[in-house]
């Protein structure tokens, strides 16, 4: 079989093509064609060395240059990075915590922007180094425990320092607007077949429910017209937990219909 | 990227082409006939741009066999009537560029 160089440089051409948003059907295409090529190249006594020349980052350029763009990627870039805004925005929504403040807008472009992009650039260099072995996934956690802490940290700050107050917190306006976010995002997932998004999100929403509930229970501050749109805020949930439901329980259906 | 290697990189997919004409063939097999033809300066990994360029122009098309490796399964490459229109353009045009050059390069020693 191939050496580890080679092997080496076919892991590294994949993840490079997977980052540049290339179809993976034409991936998996040169991938195998390469692999062939190498198979034969080392029979007869050659190196990877012989493939890409001096610069394997130059190689993997010019494959890369001719393989089209998976049409989706762009779109699908946007819209994962809309979800992890809702991520950090909509549980603190739900639970009446939400004040929009510089340091919150500050927190979240670092969040979106450097964060992404030091997890993607983190993730690659990782798994290039490393491959599937043991050292990648203690690379991992090595990565993710200062980058948690980091965020539970900043999170921490923001909420002593709020910067300048852009709008004032308010708990049934937050409910609301968190309800109908999380409504639309968990809809737009499941539509879009996104199961685990779907069920994280809600998931991070889920602990602020007794909260909820306890805000509602305690009664008295609360005036009648807004308990009315508490009580609206957790129908809208329980819809999504209902949509949700059906939806996958028709699409386990569907896989059982294709699987037969 | 020099004057010399555009040069390269534009004749090498004729040059593929041109081999491709001849037959079905793969990858690997390209390789060892641009070698035996001599055809210079040639890194092994290059032919692998021009034939996904190739293929994406339509040239020539892609059938996957079982490969006498017991590798991956083999990518073999035949020409299609457009890369056939497409070759007869390119040695009409390479042997105009030929004898032009040759008569220029040699004007070219002769002023030395």
């Amino acid at each position: 079989m191939l050496s580890k160089e080679a092997e080496k440089f076919l892991r590294n051409l994949r993840l490079e093509l997977i980052s540049r948003g290339k179809r993976e059907k034409d991936i998996q295409e040169i991938e195998a064609e390469l692999r062939d090529h190498l198979i034969e190249a080392e029979a007869n006594g050659q190196s990877v060395e012989s493939i890409t020349g001096n610069s394997v980052k130059a190689y993997i350029r010019s494959i890369s240059e001719e393989l089209p763009r998976n049409k989706g990627f762009i779109k699908y870039s946007i819209l994962l990075l809309v979800y992890l805004l809702g991520v950090f925005i909509i549980p603190d929504l739900i639970s009446g915590d939400f004040e929009l403040n510089t340091s919150v807008i500050l927190y979240n472009l670092a969040v979106l922007i450097i964060g992404t992009a030091a997890t993607i650039i983190s993730l690659k260099k990782i798994v290039q180094k490393y491959g599937d072995s043991k050292k990648t996934y203690i690379g991992l956690f090595l990565f993710y425990a200062p980058y948690m802490a980091a965020l539970v940290g900043g999170q921490f700050i923001i909420r002593n320092h709020p910067g300048i107050v852009l709008a004032e917190s308010n708990f049934i306006v937050n409910l609301i607007i968190g309800a109908i976010l999380l409504s639309i995002f968990i809809i737009v997932t499941l539509i879009l077949k996104q199961w685990f998004l779907a069920i994280f999100i809600f998931l991070m929403c889920l602990p602020s429910v007794p909260e909820i509930i306890g805000k509602i229970s305690t009664g008295g501050s609360i005036l009648e017209g807004e308990s009315y749109l508490i009580i609206s805020g957790i129908i809208l949930i329980a819809v999504n937990i209902t949509v949700m439901g059906i939806l996958m329980y028709t699409s386990k259906k569907e896989d059982k219909k294709i699987s037969h | 990227m020099s004057v010399s290697d555009q040069m390269m990189k534009g004749l090498l997919d004729g040059a593929i082409l041109g081999l491709i004409s001849q037959g079905e063939t793969y990858g690997y097999e390209i390789l060892e006939k641009l070698k035996e033809r001599d055809f210079p300066e040639i890194s092994d990994g290059s032919i692998y741009p021009v034939l996904l360029r190739l293929s994406k122009k339509g040239y020539v098309q892609t059938e996957l066999k079982k490969s006498d490796t017991g590798g991956p399964k083999r990518k073999y490459y035949t020409i299609t009537d457009k890369g056939l229109e497409e070759l007869a353009v390119f040695r009409n045009k390479w042997s105009y560029l030929n004898k032009g050059m040759n008569n220029l390069m040699r004007s070219v020693e002769d002023a030395k």
